[in-house]
């Protein structure tokens, strides 16, 4: 038997960790650019907090964070909207129904959905615009921003699990909460 | 259980909808959210740099006295090297009007990059309410930087040259051949573009500068880069040459829009 503390106010906390998250990642010189790419903190954002939280919960906030990385990358809702969307109702399903809840079935489902997402951006991308060196921008920039944004979910992993568990009064399972 | 999980695909699709007409909405200029966002990065970046100067309090008073009036003084010299640096900016902007009566220029500071953008596009601080829209030209006194893709109504997005996005109608000055630059993946890491589409027997050389041809979107004979040797593209064998750019975009910190110059019209506009 859960007892539910305070959702609404952790919901409130983590939403305004997104809009932090949200503003800092766009500003120049704060995140740093390693071997060619940056994190991408809301993708990291999205998915930690649907390892934390129910389906519903996780495709809200995953359509935020695809909303405001869209937003901030292009001026229109685009692609991470849909995609985050989608990738964080399924990685909480799949964790709170049908996968083995622990620390690194989380942590593998996260860079699975790390990789699928910004590999099929680079894909797109590519069919857009023809581009005949397509593979040289993935191999210089999309590996090392899929290594930078899935090692910068672990932090968030840990913050946001603190926040979920401390506020909601959530039994600690591991991985998922 | 049944219930809770349709509940849940319910929330799902209804959120995929929100997105889905929130994206149809988005489309065209940039919207309030896109904005708003823009907007708070800017203040979000002058609150960080404004802390980085003020001083330790806990001190006794006569010290924190003096810190705060050495605070003061350092404030007021960021501020005269922030004026001297503005004057320059401007001085240089003027400078361009002069040689080229016809422009009329915005210049803007870049406030924030796109981290997901591997061609440097950036945002800067003029908007629609400044005269800026999209499609408008954007330059440096060193030459020609990109194109406004978006604008909202005091940011604007700007796509730069290095990017494949952008196809802008460019000349030899010395020979006279035409091509269309635009960006590629393995040139854009040496801040150069591809002048390609360039005819079977052109003179191109390594050193030649290369300008813009003039035409709806962009006033002729800006100044984008110098050319290397023609080559040969590995795919379709056609030929082309790598620019390099007369600007660092990488290091961009300020720019000037071009709002209006002669041979403007307002069709031609970069759709985004």
């Amino acid at each position: 038997m859960r007892t539910e503390k305070h959702p609404g106010l952790c919901r409130i906390l983590l939403g305004v960790e997104v809009l932090f998250l949200a503003l800092i990642n766009n500003i120049i010189g704060l995140t740093p650019e390693i071997l060619g790419g940056r994190p991408l903190v809301l993708i990291a954002a999205a998915l930690t907090i649907s390892v934390c939280e129910n389906a519903s919960v996780s495709a809200v906030f995953g359509a935020v964070c695809g909303a405001l990385s869209d937003l901030s990358f292009s001026g229109g809702i685009g692609f991470y909207s849909f995609a985050l969307t989608v990738s964080c109702y399924v990685v909480s399903s799949l964790l709170q129904s049908r996968l083995r809840s622990n620390f690194v079935t989380a942590a593998l489902l996260v860079f699975a959905a790390v990789f699928a997402l910004i590999t099929t951006r680079y894909l797109l991308f590519s069919f857009s615009f023809g581009l005949p060196d397509s593979a040289f921008l993935y191999v210089r920039h999309g590996i090392s921003k899929i290594i930078l944004t899935y090692f910068s979910a672990f932090p968030l992993y840990f913050l946001n699990r603190l926040l979920i568990l401390c506020l909601t009064g959530k039994k600690d399972a591991g991985g998922a909460i | 259980m049944r219930t809770g999980k349709n509940k849940g695909f319910g929330i799902l699709i209804i959120t995929l909808i929100i997105v889905l007409l929130m994206g149809v909405l988005s489309q065209g200029q940039n919207g309030i959210l896109q904005d708003g966002l823009n907007l708070a990065a800017l203040g979000f970046f002058n609150i960080t740099a404004s802390a980085r100067s003020t001083p330790d309090s806990a001190t006794p008073d006569e010290v924190r006295r003096l810190e705060k009036e050495n605070a003061e003084l350092r404030g007021q010299l960021v501020d005269y090297y922030d004026i001297v640096k503005e004057n320059e900016r401007l001085l240089r902007y003027f400078e361009i009007s002069k040689k080229n009566p016809g422009y009329i220029l915005k210049p803007s500071s870049v406030i924030s990059r796109n981290p997901d953008d591997d061609f440097c596009s950036f945002v800067i601080n003029t908007g629609y309410a400044d005269g800026v829209s999209a499609g408008d030209p954007v330059i440096t006194e060193n030459g020609l930087v990109g194109q406004v893709s978006g604008t909202g109504y005091m940011t604007s997005t700007v796509k730069t040259a290095l990017s494949p996005e952008l196809k802008i109608s460019a000349c030899d000055k010395r020979t006279g051949d035409s091509g269309v630059l635009s960006g590629s993946a393995e040139l854009s890491e040496k801040n150069q573009s591809a002048l390609t589409l360039l005819g079977e027997n052109c003179k191109i050389k390594k050193g030649d500068i290369i300008v813009t041809l003039g035409g709806d979107s962009y006033p002729p004979n800006l100044i984008i880069g110098s050319a290397g040797a023609v080559e040969y593209d590995n795919f379709d064998s056609s030929p082309y040459a790598a620019v390099g750019l007369y600007e660092e975009i990488k290091s961009l910190e300020s720019v000037a829009v071009i709002t209006d110059f002669p041979g403007k019209t307002e069709g031609d506009r970069l759709e985004n």
